[in-house]
C-alpha cells in the first residue's frame, strides 16, 4: 500500500469558489474529491492518509506560513508521496501546487509531483525543480490527469530514477542525463542523414541553442591617456602551487593576483594549470598570455595612465556556462569597485 | 559581463568565432591558442615590438564606440 | 572516384582469454604464454616491467590509466597492418586480414616524469561488471591487459612511444598466432561499386593532433602538419590509423576504435543497398587559429564536395577545440547543398542543466549525443584493480566513489561503440 498526501485548493475540496479562496489551511483525514479519483486510479494500492487544503488567495496571503504548516504536516505523517493538485491551467493553484511539492522533496525528502498545463504559469516557475506531469487545460481532463499523475508518481514513491521526460510522460525538467540505448551509434546517425536526404521527419538528440542574447557594447574610453587599464584571462596562470585551488578544468573558481610578482618572474614563480592547451610557451614566458610588460610599457609612455596592478584569472575549458556567467559577473563588480576603466581579454 | 557592466574589454584570441559565440563585443585576432599574445618565433625584443603592437590594438578596440559585436579588422 | 581496393577480414571468434605454457587459440579460447609475451615486451629497455592479466567481462575488477586498446590483427600473407610502425611503409586495405574477433590489449600506465598543462594525463578507468561496466566500450570486451612499468630514466614522450610500439607488437603477434584457427566469419570491406540511383555518402573523420601524447598518427606519422585528405576506409580499418592521444580519458579514439571504426562498418554494411560509401575525408582537428580551422575545414568540406557527396557523416575526437573545426565543416557543406549528420559528445554540467553543446552552427541541425563529459556516475568498490592502487587524485582506486564520465575510458568518444545517449529528463 502506498500512503500518499494530497494537496488541493478549496474549490476540489467542495469548500466553494473565488468567494472562498481565503479558506484557511487545513488538514483533513483521508480521501478528498479528487482524491477519491486517485484511490480509485491505483486499484486498491494507493491510500490517501491526508489531504491538505488551502484556499488559493489564503495560500499566496501567507506563503511562507502556510508552507511551514504543511512541512509540519508531512513531516508527521511521513507519506511515501505527495500529490498536488491537479492544477490545470489555473494560475494562483498551479503555483501553490508546484511550491508544495518543492518543500516536499526538498525539505523532507519525500517524492512529489503535480499535474498542470503545459502553459500554466507553475511551469515557467517551478519546472527545474518540480515533477510536473501534463494534463489538459480544465477539469474536464480529470481522469487522463490523475491517472498520468499516478502512473509517475507510484515510479518514484518506489525510487525509481527519472527516465527521460517524453518517456515518462512529464514535463521536462530540462537536465539531460544519460540512458542506455539499443540502437548504435552508427546506426542512428546514418538513420538520421539518410532521412535527410530523403526529405523525411528527423529530431536531432541535441536541439540548437536559441540564439545568444547578444550584450550591448559597452561605451568606449573616452580617454585612453586617463585610463586604467586591467589584464583578465582564462588561461589558467597562477603562481607556481596554485594558492587558491583554481581547477584545470571545468572552473568554479577565479582569482586575481598582483601583477607587480608577474614582472619580478626571474626564476619561473608563475605556471598555467589550464588543462586544455600546451602551456610550454607561456611557462616559459607569462607575458605571451598576460601581456604585463607590454602594457606597462605603454603607461610610461603615457599612452594610458595606469596599469591595474592585479590581473584576474580563471580556466576556461569545460567550463559551464554558469560557472562562466557568475565569475564574469563577480570580476566584473571587483573592476568597477577598483575604478578599471578598460579590460584587456586574452584566451586560449 | 565585463562589458554588460558597462566597462569596455576588448577580448584577444586566436579563436575569433569563439569569442563571438561567447558574446564578446571588441574582438582582436592574436596569436596561436597556445599564446595569444607571444610569438616563440621571433626574438624576445621583436616578440615584445609585437606584443606592444597588439595590445594597442586592443587598447584602440576599447576606445572605439560600437553598435554591435565586431572582430576587428587586421589593420 | 575510383576507389578499387578490396579487403577481407576474417574473423577468429574468441570466447574467453586465459594463461598457459604457449600461444595460441584453442577452442575458442585465447590462449596466452605470460612469461613469453612479458619476455617480448621487455626487449625495449624503455619499458622497466610489465604486470599481464586478464580482465573479461564480468569479473569483479577495475582498470585504471588505460591509455590505449588495439585490436590483435595480422595480414594474412606478407605485410603489417600497423605501416609505419610495425614492417615497411606500405599501404594496406586490400588483400587479407584476421582478427581475433571480441579481444582488446588494453594498455596501462603512468607516466615516469611530472606533467603540467596539457600534457597532463587524466585518468581513464573500465570496469569490468555492473552498470559502469556500460561507460567504456572495453567493459564488453575481453581484455589482455598490459600494466606496464616505465623506466624511470627516460621522458614522458619517448615512453608514450615505447608502449605505443609494445601494443602494436603484442596485438599482431597474438593475430599471427591465430593464422590455423577456425574462422566464424569474413567480412569483405568494398566500396568499387557505384550505383548511380542511390545517394553518395562521405565520411568525415576528425583525429585529433594537438602536440605530443594527444596526436594521432597516420601512417606512423603524426597528423601536425595534416592537410585534410582523402582515404579509402578500408586503410582505417586496416591499421593505418594509431591511437596517440593517451593524456585524455574520455574522448579518444584508441586503435582499436579505428580498427573497428563503426560508422565505418554502418556505411559499408548499407553500401549498395541503401547509399554509396563514397569515400572518408580526414581533417586534423585542434588546429590553433581561426585562420587554420577555416583553412582545413574548408578544405575538408571541398575535398567532400569533389567526392560527389550528396550527404556526410561527421565525427570528432576531443572537447570544444575539435568541435570548432568540425562545426565549421558542416556549415560549409550544408551551405553547398550537402546534408550532414554529427556526432557530438555533450558538456551539460554536472547537473545536466547546462547547453550540452560546446560549439555550434545554426546548420547543424541533425546530431546524435554519446552523452557528456560532465555526468557523474557511483563507481561501485571492486575486488581487485588492475593498473595501481590510487587514482591519479590520490584516492583509493577499489572505490567505491563518484566519477565523472571524463575519467571513464572512450566514455565520450564519438566513432560509435557506446550505448549511452544524453536525454532531456
Amino acid at each position: 500500500m502506498v500512503r500518499v498526501a494530497h494537496y488541493i485548493n478549496q474549490f476540489f475540496a467542495g469548500i466553494g469558489g473565488e468567494d472562498k479562496a481565503d479558506h484557511p489551511f487545513e488538514v483533513r483525514e483521508g480521501a478528498v474529491g479528487p482524491g477519491r479519483a486517485v484511490e480509485m486510479a491505483g486499484g486498491g494500492d494507493v491510500e490517501i492518509v491526508q489531504t491538505l487544503v488551502c484556499g488559493d488567495n489564503a495560500f499566496h496571503a501567507d506563503t511562507e506560513g502556510t508552507l511551514a504548516a504543511i512541512e509540519a504536516a508531512l513531516a508527521e505523517s511521513k507519506p511515501d508521496l505527495l500529490i498536488a493538485g491537479p492544477g490545470f491551467n489555473a494560475g494562483r493553484y498551479g503555483l501553490a501546487c508546484a511550491a508544495v511539492c518543492a518543500v516536499a522533496t526538498e525539505k523532507l525528502g519525500i517524492p512529489a509531483l503535480t499535474g498542470v498545463y503545459v502553459d500554466a504559469p507553475a511551469v515557467d516557475v517551478y519546472r527545474s525543480r518540480v515533477v510536473m506531469v501534463p494534463t489538459g487545460d480544465s477539469a474536464a481532463g480529470m481522469k487522463d490527469a490523475v491517472e498520468g499523475m499516478l502512473r509517475v508518481g507510484l515510479r518514484l514513491a518506489a525510487g525509481e530514477p527519472l527516465g527521460p521526460a517524453e518517456e515518462d510522460g512529464r514535463i521536462p525538467m530540462g537536465f539531460r542525463k544519460a540512458v542506455v540505448t539499443e540502437t548504435p551509434v552508427a546506426a542512428r546517425v546514418v538513420d538520421m542523414l539518410m532521412a535527410k536526404l530523403r526529405g523525411e521527419p528527423f529530431t536531432s538528440e541535441v536541439a540548437l541553442p536559441e540564439p545568444a542574447e547578444a550584450v550591448p557594447p559597452a561605451p568606449p574610453v573616452a580617454d585612453l591617456s586617463g585610463a586604467v587599464v586591467a589584464v583578465v584571462t582564462d588561461g589558467g596562470l597562477v603562481p607556481v602551487g596554485n594558492p587558491d585551488g583554481i581547477e584545470s578544468s571545468s572552473a568554479t573558481k577565479w582569482a586575481r593576483y598582483p601583477i607587480d610578482d608577474l614582472v619580478r618572474n626571474d626564476d619561473p614563480s608563475f605556471m598555467s594549470i589550464h588543462a586544455g592547451y600546451d602551456s610550454q610557451w607561456v611557462d616559459a614566458d607569462p607575458d605571451r598570455l598576460v601581456p604585463i610588460d607590454a602594457l606597462l610599457d605603454l603607461e610610461a609612455e603615457g599612452v594610458i595612465k595606469e596599469a591595474h596592478p592585479y590581473y584576474y584569472v580563471t580556466t576556461g575549458t569545460g567550463t559551464t556556462v554558469t560557472h562562466a556567467e557568475r565569475m564574469g559577473e563577480e570580476i566584473a563588480k571587483q573592476l568597477i569597485s577598483d575604478g578599471v576603466h578598460a579590460v584587456l581579454v586574452t584566451s586560449t | 559581463m565585463i562589458e554588460k557592466a558597462g566597462i569596455p574589454a576588448a577580448h584577444l584570441a586566436a579563436m575569433t568565432s569563439m569569442a563571438k559565440i561567447a558574446g564578446s563585443n571588441r574582438i582582436i585576432s592574436s596569436g596561436l591558442i597556445p599564446h595569444p599574445v607571444g610569438d616563440p618565433s621571433r626574438s624576445p625584443e621583436e616578440e615584445l615590438k609585437w606584443r606592444t603592437g597588439q595590445v594597442r590594438k586592443a587598447l584602440n578596440a576599447a576606445a572605439t564606440p560600437l553598435d554591435e559585436a565586431l572582430i576587428f579588422p587586421d589593420w | 572516384m575510383r576507389q578499387p581496393l578490396r579487403l577481407d577480414v576474417h574473423t577468429v571468434e574468441i570466447d574467453q582469454i586465459r594463461f598457459g605454457d604457449h600461444t595460441g587459440v584453442d577452442d575458442g579460447a585465447l590462449v596466452v604464454d605470460r612469461d613469453a609475451l612479458a619476455a617480448l615486451i621487455l626487449e625495449d629497455p624503455r619499458i622497466a616491467g610489465v604486470d599481464v592479466r586478464i580482465a573479461q567481462p564480468g569479473d569483479d575488477i577495475r582498470i585504471i590509466g588505460c591509455l590505449d586498446a588495439v585490436e590483435p590483427r595480422c595480414k594474412v600473407g606478407d605485410g603489417s597492418v600497423f605501416p609505419g610502425f610495425l614492417g615497411g611503409m606500405e599501404t594496406v586495405g586490400e588483400g587479407e586480414t584476421l582478427r581475433l574477433g571480441g579481444v582488446a590489449v588494453l594498455a596501462s600506465s603512468r607516466y615516469p616524469q611530472p606533467f603540467s598543462g596539457l600534457l597532463q594525463a587524466r585518468e581513464a578507468v573500465v570496469d569490468m561488471r555492473g552498470p559502469t561496466a556500460n561507460l567504456s566500450p572495453f567493459g564488453r570486451t575481453l581484455n589482455l591487459v598490459l600494466a606496464y612499468t616505465p623506466n624511470p630514466d627516460i621522458d614522458n614522450e619517448d615512453y608514450d612511444d615505447a608502449i605505443r610500439r609494445s601494443n602494436l607488437r603484442v596485438a599482431e603477434h597474438l593475430a599471427t598466432q591465430a593464422l590455423d584457427a577456425p574462422r566464424a566469419s569474413t567480412t569483405t570491406f568494398d566500396i568499387s561499386e557505384q550505383d548511380p540511383d542511390l545517394p553518395n555518402v562521405v565520411y568525415f573523420y576528425q583525429l585529433q593532433g594537438q602536440g605530443p601524447m594527444a596526436d594521432t598518427y597516420l601512417y606512423g606519422r603524426v597528423i601536425h602538419n595534416l592537410v585534410p585528405t582523402v582515404m579509402h576506409p578500408n586503410e582505417a580499418l586496416d591499421g593505418a590509423i594509431v591511437c596517440g592521444v593517451y593524456v585524455y580519458g574520455c574522448y579518444k579514439n584508441v586503435t582499436y576504435l579505428h580498427q573497428n571504426n563503426p560508422i565505418i562498418w554502418e556505411l559499408q554494411r548499407r553500401h549498395g543497398k541503401e547509399l554509396n560509401f563514397a569515400g572518408v575525408v580526414i581533417n586534423r582537428g585542434h588546429n590553433y587559429t581561426q585562420e587554420d580551422k577555416e583553412r582545413s575545414s574548408r578544405w575538408a568540406a571541398k575535398l567532400i564536395e569533389f567526392l560527389e557527396a550528396d550527404g556526410a557523416v561527421f565525427t570528432a575526437e576531443g572537447g570544444g577545440n575539435s568541435a570548432i573545426d568540425m562545426m565549421l565543416a558542416v556549415q560549409y557543406l550544408e551551405q553547398a547543398g550537402v546534408e550532414t549528420a554529427v556526432v557530438s559528445s555533450e558538456a551539460a554540467g554536472e547537473d545536466g542543466y547546462d547547453f550540452p553543446l560546446f560549439y555550434t552552427v545554426p546548420e547543424a541541425d541533425a546530431i546524435v549525443s554519446v552523452g557528456s563529459e560532465d555526468e557523474v556516475f557511483d563507481m561501485p568498490e571492486v575486488a581487485e584493480v588492475i593498473g595501481g592502487d590510487t587514482l591519479l587524485d590520490g584516492q583509493p582506486a577499489a572505490g567505491p566513489y563518484r566519477l565523472k564520465m571524463y575519467f571513464q575510458f572512450c566514455g565520450t568518444q564519438q566513432v560509435g561503440g557506446n550505448v549511452l545517449v544524453g536525454r532531456v529528463h
